[in-house]
This record gives C-alpha cells, structure tokens and sequence, in this order.
C-alpha cells in the first residue's frame, strides 16, 4: 500500500505540474499580427465595366434584349462636353425616338439629379432598351464619365421595370437600366 | 513578526506561479481572425498614392488581367513606365504622326503582351485564354481627351475589353 501510494502521490504531482506550453503558438500568433495587418484592405478597388449582378432568369432576359437592340440599332447615345452639359438621344439607326438635354448644375458641375431623373423616365417608356452609348468630348474630365457610366447602369432607390424575355414570354423586374454602355467615340463609329 | 512571517510565506507561494497567458491568447486570436476577415485577397493591387481613382456604386470583384496605370505624370503598363504625361496630356512627339489617336509606345508593348498571352495559351492547350481583357487604373483628374487615345491604341491592339477601376462607394 505505501508503494501505491507513493505512485499515486508521484502522478498527482506530476499532473499538478503539467501545462500546456503556450508560447509556440504565442510566437506564431506573434508572427502573424504584422503579416496580415500589411494585407488588410483598406480601401475596396472594384471594376466599373461589368455585369451587374442580377438573378439568372431576368439576366438572360437582358442579354436577349441586348442583342435585340444590337439588331434593331436601338440605344441611348448620351453626349456630354466639357461644360458639363449633357444631350441624350434614344435613337434607332438615324430617327431620334426621345431626347433630353441636362445642362450642368449652378455650380457647373454635373446635374446628377437631373440626369438621373430624365434616365429613369427614358428608361420607363422603352423598358426593353438596355444599350447605351456614351460619348464624352475631349475636355471631361474622366471622373465625370465614370460618374455617367455608374449613374445609368443602375436605377436609384430600389426603382425597379420590367423585363420581358421575348422568347418565353415571361416578364421580370429588374433595377438594370442599361446593362450594355461602351464608349462610342473611341473607333469613330458608333459600332 | 507574524506578519513577517506571512510575507514570507506568500512570497514563496508566488515563486510557483506562472503568467496566466489565456486571455491573452484569446485576444490574439480573435485580433487574427478579424484581421484575417478584412485581409486583401484581391489580385488587383491598390493604386500608386498619384492616382486617385473615381468612385463608383456598382461594381464587380476584379480578375487578373493586364494593368494598366494613368497618373497625370506617366503611364505604365504592367508596372513599366512608358509614356511621360504633361499635366494629364500626351506630348506631342509620343503620339503617332499618321493616326493623331495612336500611342506607338503603348501599341508596342501591348501587341507584345499580347503576343505572350496568346504564346501562353497555346502552351497551356487553351486552359487560359486570351480575352483582350485589361484592367485600367486612371487619375480621376485626367481629360477623356487623354482616356481616348489610350483606350483607342489598346483596342488596336486586341485589348478591347476594358475594366475600369473604381474604388467603391461603401453602399
């Protein structure tokens, strides 16, 4: 019995002294902080000329509404020169469906608001029209037209119209406005 | 003298004492987890301090692509300083004397870029292909006067499908 107790007294201190050693981890931890706070992102870079996320069925919509326009030569042809004045033309081939004009604000700035405002109404009456071109002159200064290509691809404030996919028949809603803008001054022609 | 004694008495308990690391560690941890979360895993690298780019409500996650930067200064591609800008403007003697919206040096270095993209996918059976993608970083500040030539000499040279960068608006 005293053998037994002797073992048994000799595990219990043992166990008693046992910790797990913490400092391996520690170190890696350690390491790790400065690596990642190199890596942390502060500032989020996107792409601008890109799909708009939209769910499958009414994208697939839209992109056969872009190829229509594509054949019917139907678009918005958005102009804007280096006083900020904006001229919008819906046009199929040469005949102008409906156009806008949206002089710059009173601070000769971009009349966002207005531009806007005349998007979404050209928008509700052609909801099948989903290209655009646009077409700055050479003294805008780049913000400006990236400010253009973000203010027509999506609607404001949740507005939504209607889309229909041509083939099934079937009608979605959608916040795209026009999905398809490219510059059309870059190659002289509008193609 | 009692209270000597106990000094003593507990100055030899604290002999055996450890650092309790626990909280410690579990702070560490969650500090690594949070910034392991907001880590850049993005494959497009943040602009130089000289470009300020445009913001931007809609947008997408970027994909690798050929870069290419515009400051009001100069303008590189793939990190390779080609082309001087004056004040956001080409000189004169850069662009071409045929075509006034030709940049050679540009038009020269991206058909070659090109010319090794498409080396690589046919070494590579197609797994990547060639889509004339590039990724455009540019000043806010500059002229389209300047956007057009750039974008006019890459579309010449097979690099029609352009991303722009913009920084989100945090919406």
């Amino acid at each position: 019995m005293g053998i037994v107790d002797d073992i048994m007294e000799k595990e219990h201190d043992l166990d008693a002294e046992t910790q797990l050693n913490l400092n391996p981890l520690l170190d890696l931890i350690s390491a790790l902080i400065p690596v990642l706070l190199a890596s942390v992102s502060y500032v989020s870079i996107s792409v601008l000329n890109a799909k708009v996320p939209v769910l499958g069925e009414a994208q697939v919509a839209i992109e056969k509404n872009v190829q229509e326009n594509k054949e019917k030569k139907i678009g918005l042809y958005v102009e804007i020169n280096g006083e900020n004045f904006i001229l919008m033309n819906l046009k199929q081939g040469d005949n102008v469906i409906t156009s806008s004009r949206v002089p710059a604000s009173e601070d000769l700035k971009v009349d966002k608001v207005k531009f806007v405002s005349e998007l979404v109404r050209i928008k509700s009456e052609n909801p099948n029209v989903f290209r655009a071109r646009v077409n700055p002159t050479e003294k805008v200064v780049y913000d400006n037209v990236v400010a253009l290509i973000d203010m027509m691809k999506v609607a404001p404030g949740g507005k939504e119209f209607p889309v229909t996919d041509k083939e099934t028949g079937k009608t979605f809603v959608t916040e795209v406005m026009f999905d398809d803008v490219t510059f059309g001054n870059i190659m002289g022609e509008d193609e | 003298m009692s209270v000597v004694k106990k000094m003593l008495k507990d100055a030899q308990k604290t002999k055996d004492s450890h650092l309790n690391l626990n909280s410690l560690l579990d702070m560490l941890t969650l500090l690594v987890v949070f910034l392991m979360k907001s880590m850049s895993a993005t494959v497009l690298n943040p602009p130089p301090p000289e470009i300020r780019l445009p913001t931007s409500y809609v947008g997408d996650e970027p994909k690798e692509a050929l870069m290419i930067q515009v400051s009001s200064n100069y303008i590189t591609i793939n990190n390779k300083k080609l082309v001087v800008l004056k004040d956001g403007k080409f000189i004169a003697e850069d662009l071409s004397k045929n075509d006034l919206y030709l940049v050679p040096a540009i038009e020269k270095e991206l058909l070659e870029e090109a010319e090794r993209s498409k080396n690589i996918e046919k070494q590579t059976k197609e797994l990547f292909k060639f889509k004339g993608t590039a990724f455009i970083q540019i000043d806010k500040g500059i002229e389209y006067a300047t956007v057009k030539r750039i974008l006019y000499t890459s579309s010449v040279a097979g690099y029609g499908d352009m991303k722009l960068a913009t920084v989100g608006s945090g919406e």
